[in-house]
């Protein structure tokens, strides 16, 4: 706690640390934002983006100035990106980039999904976890980034996708373990508000 | 040529825009250039990044007008282990040496945009395309750069990323050269 009160005391201007990093992602939804849209089209935009920014949003209004200390989000983060990754290895088998690209008439090859989901993701994932240990805002973002997506991005397997084939409602390549990473992500975004809460009783 | 293209985009904004971002050797040299340009701090900030983008533009008219260059893949190669080097030299390396080598890297780039340009484009917003997202991971870099300096041993770790990047160049100049079935392998 001391020490991050060292880092950015709330009732002062946000640290030079802090504000670069708002505008990093800032700059990166942006540009990302675009590539994807570009690449994919609306519907991957608006679930990806859709989690950037509420996740954006969230840090913004609770956590910046405090990063949450690691024991408190660290695990679940982990435990919600092993379940995560498991769950990309079920899109992966049953052939996910295919059917989502045709059902939303954009070319979405395997390699593409294999670059972006399977070698680029986990770069920033493993960055997040760094950034969460050390306390570093970046790594704070990373950290509601990932929950919000879990919990906004997830559900469409259940609730979307499996409709979007011809209307009825069948098996849809990733569905069997999409809820999985749900779980701790709702528990690190519990944890990180709970700390959040009592940052700000300890401050007044 | 130049790594990884793989998407062609709608001929327009669209196609300019996803070049620089889809090739892996056109990224890390533009990323690295806002780096470098936060390393160097003061003016250089907005100097060396705008030094590439405007040579880049023209390098970009050359190519769409059909006029050569020599050896481009590996004036690109180069570009990203110079960018690499200039990091790597960390405080030694000058503002003004920075835009000299800015200049030459940005012609080199642009002229890449320009010679894959689709046959159905408007030059103009092909051209916009990849100036924005140019001077999107301009701006990322730098912004990446400034945050890695607020730790006491960031200048330490630029100059390491920038030998990381300097020896990622030497691989693309070997798949240019063709010189090594290794290197072709190195990377994806």
């Amino acid at each position: 706690m001391s020490r991050l009160v060292e880092r950015d005391n709330p009732r002062t201007a946000l640290g030079r640390e802090t504000r670069l990093s708002i505008a990093l992602v800032a700059v990166f939804i942006v540009t990302y934002g675009t590539m994807l849209y570009l690449q994919a089209g609306l519907m991957v935009v608006g679930i990806v983006c859709g989690a950037m920014i509420a996740g954006f949003v969230a840090w913004l209004r609770t956590t910046l100035r405090r990063p949450p200390s690691p024991g408190a989000i660290l695990p679940s983060y982990l435990i919600a990106l092993a379940l995560f990754l498991f769950h990309v290895l079920e899109e992966y088998v049953f052939g996910f980039a295919g059917r989502i690209a045709s059902a939303a008439h954009v070319h979405w090859s395997d390699p593409q999904f294999v670059e972006v989901i399977v070698l680029f993701g986990p770069i920033v994932w493993i960055a997040g976890a760094i950034g969460i240990y050390k306390r570093h805002p970046l790594g704070n973002y990373v950290a509601w980034f990932f929950f919000v997506g879990m919990m906004l991005g997830e559900p469409t397997h259940m609730l979307v996708f499996p409709f979007m084939e011809g209307g009825r409602y069948h098996y849809f390549p990733g569905m069997w373990t999409s809820l999985f990473p749900m779980v701790p992500a709702s528990y690190g975004i519990w944890r990180m508000l709970q700390d959040d809460r009592a940052a700000q009783r300890a401050d007044s | 040529m130049v790594f990884a293209h793989v998407f062609a985009g709608d001929g327009g904004p669209g196609a300019g825009f996803m070049h620089p971002l889809t090739g892996a050797d056109h990224l890390v040299a533009m990323f690295c250039i806002g780096v470098l340009s936060a390393r160097i701090g003061g003016r250089a900030i907005w100097t060396v990044p705008s030094v590439f983008v405007s040579m880049m533009l023209v390098g970009g008219l050359a190519g769409m007008r059909g006029i050569d260059l020599p050896a481009p893949e590996l004036g690109i190669a180069v570009s990203v282990l110079g960018v690499g080097a200039l990091l790597a030299l960390g405080d030694r390396t000058t503002a003004m040496l920075a835009c000299v080598a800015a200049a030459f890297f940005g012609l080199y780039h642009g002229f890449a945009h320009g010679r894959e340009m689709p046959l159905v484009s408007s030059a103009a917003l092909y051209a916009l395309g990849f100036v924005v997202s140019t001077a999107g991971l301009h701006v990322a870099g730098a912004l990446t750069g400034a945050l890695t300096l607020c730790r006491p041993t960031g200048a330490a770790r630029l100059r390491v990323a920038g030998a990381v990047v300097g020896m990622a160049g030497v691989i693309f100049a070997a798949r240019a050269l063709g010189l090594s079935a290794l290197a072709w392998r190195a990377l994806p």
